[in-house]
């Protein structure tokens, strides 16, 4: 068995990589090692037989020419990284889906805006009677009650009328003293919009919760609750007027009665 | 190996000169073609590749890296391009193409026979040992240049060069090649 290292050095001689000395020791060692010279003349051989190769003659430039189609055709360049993504930007194929997803977005906006306009279309008169979309149309909404309370404590007028999805009531409010007025309802059936004073004094406030709103009076003013009406159905709404946690009023008006 | 101011060549098609690439072509047509055939036996399909690689070539022109030499670009395209083939080929090769070499009328000529049996090893051997055997046999190419087309360091292709020379070496001694002495 050959050393694999001697091998390599066969090989590198018959590269014509070992100078001369080297390629003289290796001869020597050969001598006194008739399977290694042996080794040495069959790889020799396979290598004189490569390079007596001779190359075979072609000629298919034309082929070729042809191919390339030389007249109309560029070959590529090397762009610098602005150069390529400017030829991206304004490549038909970039253009053309620049376009594709601007359609689809302007197509999804055009959608939803014509689903707004149709829905819109749809909303009957007296589902947005008393709201801002029309706030002369308090006079066309359905009256729950109008309630009157007087005392020597107090003075107190409820006007309340309903649409289908609005509550709205007229309160006014006069008391020499300090009242509270409580308005509850039930969550499930109303929420709060909004509570407003027409007449605003330095002593008078009103402040909401989920089921209930509290107006704090004295003297004489005007509010204006209104209510979102969650299902129509019919549902009472509380009053009462309180001083100093003495009730002095309470009723209650029903809502949605037809 | 063919070195010739390729580079200025390759610049001149990029400039416009096509009649530079029919240079190029001129020069590096056989070299590339005999490759192709060694590596894959078959003249036809050699031909065909050949002008693929040229084509590829002439495309990709613009991504040329003038740093590399122009001949280490094309000899590894043609190298990829034949494994490729041969690749798409393995089910066939072997039976078809190498009892065909053997079928050929024998002559007495041992040189000629000792060809044949040469080439019939050769193709056995693994495309990438065929290729390295063959641009170090005969392109005759140092191992730099062999790293310069294969894509790798000079150790590499020692270690790889020194494995395909074995493999073929036994490949050689099975089929007598070394007998005639």
């Amino acid at each position: 068995m050959i050393d694999p290292k001697i091998i390599r050095r066969i090989y590198r001689d018959i590269d014509g990589e070992l100078n001369p000395g080297e390629h003289e020791a290796l001869m020597n060692w050969l001598e006194s090692t008739p399977e290694a010279k042996k080794m040495y003349a069959d790889r020799k051989e396979t290598s004189e037989r490569f390079r007596e190769e001779k190359l075979l003659d072609v000629d298919i430039k034309q082929q070729i020419l042809n191919k390339i189609k030389m007249e109309n055709y560029i070959p590529t360049e090397k762009l610098s990284i602005s150069e390529r993504m400017s030829r991206i930007f304004f490549s038909p194929r970039f253009k053309i889906g620049f376009a594709f997803v601007l359609g689809i977005f302007l197509g999804i906006f055009v959608i939803s805006l014509l689903g707004q306009v149709k829905s819109g279309k749809k909303l009957k008169q007296q589902d947005i009677a008393g709201t801002m979309w029309d706030t002369r149309s308090y006079d066309e909404m359905k009256t729950a009650d109008n309630i009157l309370y007087e005392s020597p404590m107090a003075r107190a007028t409820f006007n309340v009328k309903y649409s289908s999805k609005v509550v709205e009531m007229h309160i006014d409010l006069y008391s020499l003293y300090p009242v509270k007025l409580a308005i509850n309802f039930d969550p499930n059936a109303f929420m709060t919009f909004n509570v407003q004073n027409m007449n605003i004094t330095a002593q008078s406030s009103a402040m909401s919760s989920y089921n209930y709103i509290q107006i704090n009076n004295v003297g004489q003013n005007q509010f204006v609750v209104l209510l979102y009406n969650k299902n129509s159905l019919p549902n009472k709404v509380n009053f009462s007027i309180f001083q100093n946690e003495i009730p002095l009023y309470t009723n209650s008006v029903v809502i949605n009665k037809e | 190996m063919i070195t010739q101011d390729d580079n200025r060549l390759v610049r001149e098609v990029l400039e416009g000169k096509i009649s530079s690439f029919e240079i190029l072509i001129d020069t590096y047509q056989k070299p590339v073609y005999n490759l192709i055939f060694k590596m894959t036996g078959d003249e036809a399909q050699a031909k065909d590749l050949t002008q693929d690689v040229f084509i590829k070539v002439y495309e990709k022109l613009g991504s040329f890296n003038f740093k590399h030499k122009f001949f280490s670009w094309i000899y590894r395209i043609a190298i990829n391009d034949a494994i490729s083939f041969l690749k798409s080929q393995r089910t066939f090769e072997r039976l078809s193409d190498i009892n065909e070499l053997r079928d050929e009328p024998s002559t007495n000529n041992i040189k000629e026979e000792q060809r044949i049996k040469l080439h019939a090893a050769l193709r056995q051997l693994k495309p990438d040992f065929r290729a390295i055997i063959l641009l170090k046999y005969f392109f005759e190419m140092s191992y730099g240049e062999i790293g310069e087309v294969m894509k790798t360091d000079e150790k590499t292709v020692k270690s790889r060069l020194f494995m395909a020379r074995e493999k073929l070496n036994s490949l050689l001694i099975q089929d007598k090649f070394f007998d005639y002495d």
